[in-house]
């Protein structure tokens, strides 16, 4: 069981945004990977491989992680590269190519790293011309929680937002599903008051009212991350001694991808 | 992917409701030639232009869709719900209430930019919803369509389920509501004839020849460009004018005395009225109700390309550039002897026509553009006239308006006196559909129990629309002439005294219809006979719930329902044919369903015509030569017996159950002294899906089509009632008996 994570201080929305390959589709600019929206897609098409470069500015910016949601690269039977370097010029493969497997939130992590330029590949192996659609391009850090979350935890409650009826004799008429919610509960039992105050309040209060990318355990579910947002209107975690505080209880909400 | 018939048949699919709002947007680029705009803060509308001189007008798509709903690429998912009030039409009153829709969406933060689909735009900031009002204040009459599709169907197959205009925008923090009517509403609020300003008279005493008529302020009048018809009064004198001179302030082409009135002198000072009329030039005749209909539609700003329209048959049998004026046609038989089609999407009218030339073609007509046509294109008509050449081909209608008034009004009434049913459908086009039978070959849709949402279901029996007594009241003299009897020239009477009887219904329950259009007894009496049919039995209206698989079924289509709130003396249910007279989409499954009981029973037939004749020689099964005896038993629109030319080559006849195609057709004259024949050479037997069979004389010979030509309709269509009676002298009384044939 790994811990779980939360993807954020992404430096996408405040990067530098260019791209190569094919054209932009009117209407779907590059600015529109920088809205945490992912129905606000970015999109191309025309080419065969597409590179989307983020450059930070002059001072090198720390990163761990990369992540997309509301894509279409699996359908398109893209794959993606990420590489980085400081001189525009010299890139290093961060993330070997990945083939995502569906379209649904995709997260990726390896050692942090400052670079002030990251750019992104996408092809399809030398396959016919394709037009990528990207809603959310994520690169930056995570905040990893110090503890397990609190079992039972069920990362695939969600709830059905449907219309159905029987006939006037009693047959089932059919049904018209409206949309899955994912409605995830994350408690923690207790967690060090140290890291209370030096990591999670700075989180909270930069990110309470930001969707973010949320993984339970890459370590052993490294499929699972969802787009989401902090479901609450109050937040508490209260102290059981000097050096503890808990329990940490969470609610997060967001789409639950088909 | 898939379509949306698979989609609806599927036990569970995932709906996406499409919404797109059509707001102006300007077709340059800021700072572009020949935009010159410099200083930002342009958001690419009018009101916040920096070149004004150089905007062109365009449009943006601002698309949404559900929550949750798969993701269209630029579609924002904010459509909280939506509360249609679909267009309802209550039959017997010829009214339709015109559709109103509300739609909630939620908030949103701004998008990324102004303007994402132009390349120099600026990141926009704060409220999604306030910045688009702020940005886009001329919203009101700009179109919204609501599309309906599923997940795995492509965009691009959606189905429109409406079609409007902006009415109103309401913003809160909780989002904002859309309210938008159907397009009769914009009809009914446009009005006509245009008011002259008092003061605007005459300037300078117009001769009673004279050409050109000196006004105080030539502006105040039409010009060239103006969709409405540059007619004006000057006391009693109708005057046409085709042309305006603002610096002379003089109206030009005076066409003097038109309308049946007679050119006089008018003296300085005399005031100006501007009015409409409909008629032949001299006011003698009518026109046909489809050219009026379509005229009063562009008048109110309703384009072409809002009419549906109905393929008939009728397809080009050669390509055509933009200029010519007589088509080869196959299938111009299924079209009016003159009128209005459509081509692609220009609209033309022609004066004549054969069964394979349509000639004395105006290109372009109703604000569509003459351009090049393919030869096997579909040439389609109004079903306006669709509906009127099968129903009452060749009726015709004439009126003059001078007090201003609602064009949705002067529509209703054409409507009425058609007894037609106008309205939009789900396509968001101007559909016109008279209240008749289904004709033969009319798919007909049969629901059961089974498929209505349980407990859904209710009837009013809707006693008020049952009749006893018809007076309808036609032939005004005068212009304007309201629902004053006394404006009236004409009156039809029908009643039916054994309803009225203490015994029976007990009391004359009256449908008094005013009809300004009416101006012949031909049309009065069809209209007075239809009526009093239709409604002699009060037509329940049946309302209950679909869910979403039946979303096919649209306004104005017919139904086969069997319901057990409605059944017969010995308790059972019966079959009836209703018409879908509302239909309202519920956000999630239910579709809420208005059908009203048309009355025919489970009858469909397409004409009634009399006796016809009787075979004179036996034929065996492959006979083709066929002699009928059509004797002196019909006298339907007067000629006495069928002649030659009540046939058609291509038509069918039938004897017993065997139908036949007719081949070369002869009047008898061999006996002129006996009982007149005609003889059918080259027929093909067994048509239309029947077995040959032999035949004995004496046998009845039923024409079963012949045409669409407005004679035989007249002939045999004109005028029957449920009893398949046939006004045969004209007097419009159905008394001679029929033959429903199907």
């Amino acid at each position: 069981m790994g811990y779980p994570r939360i993807l954020y201080q992404n430096r996408v929305p405040a990067a530098t945004l260019t791209t190569t390959g094919g054209t932009v589709t009117v209407g779907h600019p590059l600015s529109l990977l920088t809205t945490w929206r992912d129905y606000y897609r970015a999109a191309w098409s025309g080419a065969n491989s597409y590179v989307i470069k983020i450059y930070n500015g002059a001072t090198s910016l720390s990163y761990q992680s990369v992540a997309i949601s509301g894509h279409n690269l699996f359908t398109c039977g893209a794959r993606f590269k990420v590489e980085d370097c400081d001189d525009d010029s010299t890139w290093v493969e961060r993330v070997a190519y990945t083939t995502p497997s569906s379209n649904k939130t995709l997260a990726l992590f390896f050692t942090q790293v400052s670079k002030k330029y990251t750019r992104f590949t996408i092809d399809n192996n030398g396959g016919a011309v394709f037009s990528p659609e990207i809603g959310v391009l994520f690169v930056g850090n995570y905040l990893e929680f110090p503890e397990y979350l609190t079992t039972p935890f069920d990362p695939d409650a969600h709830r059905i937002n449907k219309s159905s009826a029987q006939g006037d004799t009693g047959r089932i008429l059919g049904t018209t599903v409206d949309f899955r919610s994912r409605t995830v509960n994350v408690s923690f039992s207790y967690l060090s008051s140290t890291w209370i105050n030096a990591t999670w309040f700075p989180f909270w209060n930069a990110q309470y009212a930001t969707p973010f990318i949320f993984c339970h355990d890459p370590e052993n579910y490294a499929a699972a991350a969802y787009l989401m947002e902090f479901d609450v209107d109050a937040m508490s975690v209260p102290f059981i001694n000097s050096a503890w505080r808990g329990p940490l209880t969470l609610a997060l909400r967001g789409l639950y991808e088909e | 992917m898939t379509t949306m018939a698979a989609a609806r048949a599927d036990a569970s699919r995932q709906l996406i409701r499409l919404v797109i709002l059509k707001l102006d947007q300007c077709g340059n680029e800021y700072g572009v030639a020949p935009c010159t705009a410099s200083g930002g803060r342009c958001a690419y509308t009018w009101p916040t232009c920096k070149d004004t001189a150089n905007y062109t007008q365009s449009t943006y798509n601002y698309k949404f869709t559900n929550r949750g709903a798969p993701s269209l690429l630029g579609a924002l998912p904010l459509l909280l719900k939506f509360d249609p009030l679909g267009s309802r039409i209550l039959q017997d009153k010829f009214e339709v209430s015109a559709g109103e829709w509300r739609l909630k969406f939620a908030p949103d933060t701004a998008a990324p930019l102004v303007c994402v689909n132009k390349t120099t735009s600026e990141a926009d900031v704060g409220s999604f919803w306030p910045n688009l009002i702020a940005r886009n204040p001329n919203y009101q009459g700009r179109m919204i369509k609501v599309y309906e599709g599923y997940a795995g169907v492509l965009e691009a197959d959606f189905e429109l389920m409406f079609s409007g205009t902006i009415e109103n925008i309401t913003v809160s923090r909780d989002g904002a509501e859309i309210m938008a009517r159907d397009l009769l509403y914009k009809a009914k609020e446009a009005k006509l004839p245009a008011k002259i300003d008092e003061s605007n008279t005459v300037y300078v005493t117009l001769a009673i020849g004279g050409a050109t008529l000196e006004v105080v302020d030539a502006a105040g009048f039409l010009d060239a460009s103006a969709k409405h018809p540059r007619i004006i009064k000057i006391e009693s004198e109708y005057i046409t004018y085709t042309g305006r001179n603002t610096t002379l302030n003089t109206l030009t082409g005076l066409g003097r005395g038109a309308y049946g009135t007679s050119a006089a002198q008018h003296v300085a000072g005399l005031a100006i009225a501007q009015v409409l009329a409909y008629g032949n030039a001299a006011f003698t005749a009518g026109i046909a109700p489809d050219l009026i209909l379509y005229d009063l539609l562009y008048l109110s700003g309703i384009g072409a390309g809002y009419w549906e329209v109905a393929d008939d048959g009728c397809v080009l049998n050669e390509a055509l550039d933009n200029s010519e004026t007589a088509f080869d046609v196959t299938g111009g038989n299924y079209l009016p002897d003159a009128g209005v089609i459509r081509i692609d999407d220009e609209w033309c009218a022609y004066t004549t026509r054969t069964d394979t030339l349509l000639s004395g073609i105006v290109r372009g007509v109703w604000g569509t553009t003459a351009v090049a046509h393919d030869t096997a294109a579909i040439v389609y008509i109004s079903t306006c006239s669709s509906e009127v050449n099968r129903w009452h081909a060749g009726a015709t209608f004439r009126r003059k308006v001078e007090k201003e008034t609602s064009i949705g009004e002067l529509v209703k009434t054409l409507a009425a006196d058609n007894m037609a049913d106008v309205f939009v459908n789900e396509s968001g086009k101007i559909a016109f559909s008279i209240q008749a039978p289904p004709v033969i070959g009319t798919d007909v849709s049969a629901l059961t129990r089974d498929d209505h949402w349980r407990n859904s279901r209710k009837v009013n029996f809707y006693d008020e629309s049952r009749c006893t007594r018809v007076y309808l009241f036609h032939s005004a003299p005068l212009p304007d002439p309201g629902e004053t009897p006394e404006n009236y020239g004409a009156l039809r009477v029908y009643y039916d005294a054994d309803a009225e009887a203490a015994v029976n219904y007990g009391k004359a329950q009256i449908k008094t219809r005013y009809c300004p259009w009416i101006y012949q007894a031909a049309e009065a009496n069809w209209l007075a006979v239809k009526l009093f049919n239709r409604y002699k039995k009060a037509c329940p209206i049946l309302t209950f719930s679909l869910e979403t698989y039946y979303a096919s079924i649209r306004l104005g289509d017919l139904l086969r329902l069997i319901v057990p709130e409605i059944v017969g003396e010995t308790g059972a249910a019966v079959s009836k044919l209703y018409k879908v007279t509302c239909r309202d989409p519920k956000e999630d499954n239910e579709i809420v369903v208005e059908a009203t009981d048309t009355g025919y029973g489970d009858d469909r037939y397409g004409l009634i015509a009399p006796a016809m004749g009787t075979l004179v020689t036996a034929i065996d099964n492959d006979d083709t030569f066929i002699y009928i005896e059509v004797g002196d038993t019909v006298g339907i629109g007067g000629s006495g017996r069928l002649t030659a030319a009540d046939f058609r080559t291509g038509g069918q006849i039938r004897i017993g159950d065997e139908k036949i195609t007719i081949g070369e057709i002869y009047d008898d004259v061999v006996w002129p002294l006996s009982t007149p024949k005609v003889a059918l050479l080259t027929c093909v037997r067994g048509a239309l899906g029947t077995t040959p069979d032999s035949h004995e004389v004496g046998d009845q010979v039923l024409i079963l089509y012949s045409g669409a030509s407005d004679d035989f309709r007249r002939r045999y269509a004109f005028i029957g009632d449920s009893d398949n009676l046939l006004d045969s002298d004209g007097d419009g009384t159905a008394d001679e008996a029929g033959y429903v044939i199907f």
